[in-house]
């Protein structure tokens, strides 16, 4: 019976089905682009943005709304292109996107955070309650997996692993939280995989 | 900031055309997703709600199924715990044990036992629950909540969890009570027959299928003199049994052979008597025991019979006594059952009718015996006895060889026990002899019956014949005197009418003799003016005294009445003969008749009537005869005076019928008195029309009668000349029928006035003539019909009135007769 149940099911098309396009490049949502040339904008101006999306050779011409996917390798293309026309080191860019957008999805997704009452408690809910929750809401949707542990009482630990290497931008978002809570906390980033496709954050309660 | 150019400006604004337009497209392909997702959803929520319904209630019916199973179990089921504490009761258990649901659930089975089977019980599972023997069954006692004992087959199954330890237990208890109880009664009945059996008058002996003592009893060691106790023989081979007893009986060889015989046959034989050396009886019974078809053993009684056999000895001596007596009395016995079956047919009874006993025993009594015609008799007989009447009559019986015996059967029920008629029993005398002798005095009876028959017929046919010719001659020589004859032809008349009157009255006696004898004097009492009768005598003798010196006298004692009732005609006869007898032996002096009063009641008078004479008178040596027919009293003086000799012998009789008695008194050469009584009845005051007599050769006015039409059946010639000669001269129209049959075809040509109808004619009588006209569609159909006979037999009047006749004249009769009569009948004036 039980059985049937599941044939049942797979008859079903499946909320979660990734195109094949999708596995083979892999893509970001568009919220993403359009927040990060809003952030350009903010910093540098629309001269700016205007720039990077003619030098940046991009197969979606520029043109980026928040309910599109688009290939990751263009966010790279953005990320790069900024950096060397402000001279910005790339990885701060993305640490600062990340407060940028934490900002969105604060005002956003209040619920989210309001319903926990500290940074690791949210930080600890991420893969299993936010994630999941996204993923319901954008089924293409390619997100980072966080391993999480608790070494000690002040002491948490989240590995990072994704294949776009944004962990900057995950760096930027853990301090932003840790601000919403008015926490402070020492945080140590480890890339275990050398190539920035693994990485250990080390939060430690000051 | 710096200023923005133109062309980054339209740059903007064509990406964040191209953006909006991205995103509706985009929102449009997620929002036609949605909505076909949200469908889906949909269907498949349906679906399954609809799957959910189907499997719950297939899954409700499937444990609905199961419950009722349970529920209706017509054994108690149960589950409990591994304490033994009930779980669940199907409703036959809660019946059974009489507790409620509530009562029950949580209660140990072991409250349950009876206190007889607790400890058995429970070492019983206590064994079942340290081995953990999934299954077993036993049988206990339990106890109703009310105290009830229910006897219990109990099969337990345990449940085990999943390392091995028992978790509860599911049993099937089956009510056993009712094969309890049987096999208790049963061991009872068992109990109660060998005590019975070992109590019993008679010797009980029984052998198993190897001829080993299975039971005995005392009787049997008393019997056969052994010297122990019954169940010292139990076990014991007895194939020597026979051999070793055979001492105790007068005929022990004979004993042994047939005990082989019996054993080897294995059939039941009862009642077989044996006579032992102490001059003791025994009976004994035989009895094999089959169960199926397979043998089992024997079972052996003896019985001592002494006293018995002694009595029946007894009886049976007393019995060939009495039957000894009885045969010997020629007297054959025959016992038949109620249905006629023959149960003993003694000696003498089957030497009477030639079989042989075995013949007879067995056979339906009546099948062999009986003619068919005598069935009724019996069966009827049969009855009676059914009653239990006894009854005697007598019947023919066949013999073996087919000739018949008749016998006088005397018989009688025969009782059982019970007092209810099981048959009966006859005595059959042969009277075959006497019977023949019967059958020979009733052939002769009928053969003189026949005899007097005919002589009676031929008197008849004789009157008929004989008067016949006289009536025309008589007739003719009246008719001669209206011819004018010559003096010697008158007298030549007077001779002839004379001698004829004679021949006719010599006639007449003999026919009223015949008439007396045959018992045929019909005695008419009517109302008759006898004072009137007297006077007509006392003239007609005057008469006919003319000339000669006698006188005629008549006297009547004042206190006899004028008017008796009787029968006239007789009287007219008797004192006309003794008249006329006083007439013939009287020369002078007178004759005469007295009547004088004897004795009277309130309704009779016996009258005393004298006829007297003064004539030569009777010796009285001879006064005895004159009565006697035939007889006359011969002397010189009587000879001239001839008659039958009936005259006397005839008044005697016609007296006697009218209850008087006759005497004669008389002295020679003075006279005779004749004395005799009748009774009469009387009148009450009333007197009688008197019809006067009619006046011989007085012819009446025939001028009335003309035109009469009268239609005349004759077959004789001189009567239809003489008839016509006296109608011609009345001028009546008539025709003449020469017999029956051409009077039956007048009578439909023509309608007549009267028909005068003679009786004895050739093709056709008279009394069927008259039928036919009687009963035909004919102008003659009321018409009066008068018979003519010369026949006076009194049969031959009732018969012709019966026949539709109104009246009847008797030939020969005078022209004066005749007309009186037709007037009668036209209902003339007379």
């Amino acid at each position: 019976m039980r059985y049937q149940f599941y044939e049942n099911l797979n008859t079903f098309p499946h909320t979660n089905k990734i195109t094949l396009y999708q596995k083979i490049y892999p893509v970001m949502k568009g919220i993403v682009f359009t927040e990060f040339l809003e952030m350009v904008e903010q910093k540098f101006g629309y001269k700016m943005v205007d720039d990077l999306l003619i030098s940046s050779e991009l197969p979606s011409k520029g043109v980026y709304t928040a309910v599109g996917t688009y290939s990751h390798k263009e966010m790279f293309s953005l990320v790069t292109q900024l950096s060397e026309r402000s001279g910005i080191d790339a990885s701060l860019l993305l640490d600062t996107f990340g407060s940028h957008i934490f900002e969105h999805f604060t005002s956003r997704y209040n619920h989210f955070f309001s319903s926990c009452t500290s940074a690791f408690e949210f930080l600890s809910s991420i893969e299993e309650h936010i994630h999941v929750e996204v993923q319901k809401l954008y089924p293409d949707a390619e997100l980072p997996e966080f391993i999480i542990s608790r070494p000690g009482d002040d002491v948490l630990s989240m590995i990072y692993k994704s294949e776009r290497k944004l962990s900057f931008l995950a760096l930027g978002l853990i301090k932003s939280t840790l601000a919403y809570y008015g926490e402070t906390a020492e945080i140590t980033m480890k890339d275990l995989s050398g190539d920035g496709h693994t990485v250990e954050f080390i939060l430690t309660k000051v | 900031m710096a200023e923005l150019n133109e062309d980054v400006w339209k740059r903007r604004w064509e990406r964040e055309r191209e953006a909006r337009k991205s995103a509706e497209a985009i929102l449009e392909t997620k929002s036609t997703e949605l909505h076909e997702a949200n469908e889906k959803l949909r269907r498949l929520n349906e679906e399954l709600e609809q799957e959910v319904q189907t499997r719950t209630a297939a899954l409700q019916e499937t444990e609905a199924r199961y419950q009722q199973l349970v529920e209706s179990a017509l054994d108690v089921l149960y589950r409990a715990d591994q304490m033994g504490r009930f779980t669940y009761v199907n409703p036959i258990g809660i019946e059974k044990f009489e507790y409620s649901e509530q009562e029950i659930l949580g209660m140990s089975f072991i409250e349950l036992l009876h206190p007889d089977s607790k400890s058995e019980v429970l070492s019983f599972y206590a064994k079942v629950f340290e081995q953990k023997q999934e299954r077993s069954y036993f049988e206990f006692k339990a106890l109703s909540k009310s105290g009830r004992v229910i006897w219990i087959g109990q099969n337990v199954q345990l449940i085990f969890t999943a390392d091995g330890e028992i978790a509860e237990l599911v049993a099937v208890a089956r009510d056993r009570t009712a094969r309890k109880l049987t096999e208790e009664k049963l061991d009872t009945t068992q109990l109660r027959l060998s005590s019975l059996i070992s109590n019993l008058h008679s010797g009980i002996l029984v052998e198993d299928e190897n001829r080993y003592t299975v039971l005995v009893n005392q009787a049997i060691c008393d019997i056969f003199d052994l010297p122990t106790s019954p169940e010292n023989l139990i076990g014991l081979d007895c194939s020597q049994w026979a051999e070793q007893s055979k001492h105790l009986f007068k005929q022990p060889e004979e004993f042994v052979a047939r005990i082989d015989e019996l054993l080897r046959n294995k059939q039941l034989v009862v009642n077989e008597q044996l006579e032992m050396n102490n001059n003791r009886y025994l009976e004994r019974d035989y009895i094999p025991i089959f169960s199926g078809n397979s043998y089992l053993g024997h079972l052996w009684r003896y019985n001592d019979i002494t006293e018995v056999y002694e009595t029946q000895e007894l009886i049976r001596r007393s019995e060939e006594k009495y039957r000894g007596i009885i045969e010997n009395m020629e007297l054959g016995l025959l016992e038949v059952d109620i249905d006629e079956v023959i149960l003993k047919a003694y000696g003498y009874f089957c030497s009477m009718v030639g079989y042989e006993p075995e013949e007879l025993i067995g056979k339906k009594a009546t099948e062999i015996l009986l003619p068919v015609d005598y069935y009724e008799l019996m069966a009827n007989n049969q009855q009676k006895r059914l009653k239990g009447e006894s009854g005697s009559y007598e019947m023919p019986l066949i013999k073996k060889d087919g000739s018949l015996i008749w016998v006088l059967v005397s018989a009688a029920p025969v009782y059982n026990h019970l007092g209810e008629v099981s048959g009966s029993i006859g005595i059959h005398y042969n009277i075959t002899n006497r019977k023949q002798l019967e059958t020979d005095l009733a052939l002769a009876k009928n053969l003189a019956e026949e005899a007097q028959i005919a002589e009676k017929e031929f008197l008849a046919n004789m009157s008929h014949e004989i008067r016949t010719p006289l009536n025309a001659i008589i007739g003719m020589a009246s008719l001669l005197y209206d011819t004018r004859p010559t003096p010697e032809q008158l007298e030549y008349i007077d001779i002839l009418k004379v001698s004829a009157n004679f021949l006719l009255s010599l006639i007449s006696d003999l026919l009223d003799m015949a008439k007396i004898e045959a018992g045929r004097i019909e005695i008419q009492a009517r109302a008759f003016d006898l004072a009137g009768s007297l006077r007509t005598l006392q003239r007609t003798f005057q008469l006919k005294m003319e000339g000669r010196p006698i006188q005629v006298e008549a006297s009547l004692d004042i206190n006899v009445p004028s008017t008796v009732v009787g029968d006239e005609v007789l009287l007219h006869q008797i004192l006309m003969n003794l008249l006329g007898n006083a007439d013939k032996f009287t020369e002078k002096g007178k004759i005469g008749i007295r009547v004088k009063p004897m004795h009277q009641t309130n309704t009779h008078i016996t009258l005393e009537f004298q006829v007297f004479d003064t004539g030569i008178g009777i010796a009285e040596d001879k006064l005895d005869l004159i009565f006697q027919k035939f007889k006359q009293v011969n002397d010189r003086q009587r000879q001239k005076h001839k008659g039958t000799g009936l005259g006397l012998a005839i008044v005697k009789e016609l007296v006697r019928l009218q209850g008087g008695e006759i005497r004669a008194t008389s002295t020679p050469k003075q006279g005779t008195v004749f004395t005799f009584t009748i009774t009469y009845g009387l009148t009450s005051g009333v007197s009688v029309a008197v019809k006067p007599a009619p006046v011989l050769g007085n012819l009446s006015d025939n001028a009335s009668l003309a035109g009469r039409r009268i239609l005349v059946v004759e077959d004789s010639l001189m009567n239809q000349k003489y008839i016509s000669t006296v109608l011609n001269k009345w001028q009546v129209v008539f025709e003449i029928a020469q017999d029956g049959q051409e009077a039956v075809s007048k009578a439909h040509q023509a309608l007549y006035d009267l028909i005068l109808m003679d009786l004895q004619m050739p093709i056709m009588d008279g009394y069927e003539a008259t039928i036919a006209i009687r009963s035909t569609q004919n102008p003659n159909q009321q018409t009066p019909i008068v018979a003519l006979t010369a026949s006076a037999m009194l049969d031959q009047k009732e018969k012709a009135l019966k026949s539709g006749m109104d009246d009847f004249l008797t030939k020969p009769f005078t022209p004066p007769q005749l007309e009186d009569k037709i007037k009668e009948i036209l209902h003339f004036p007379l």
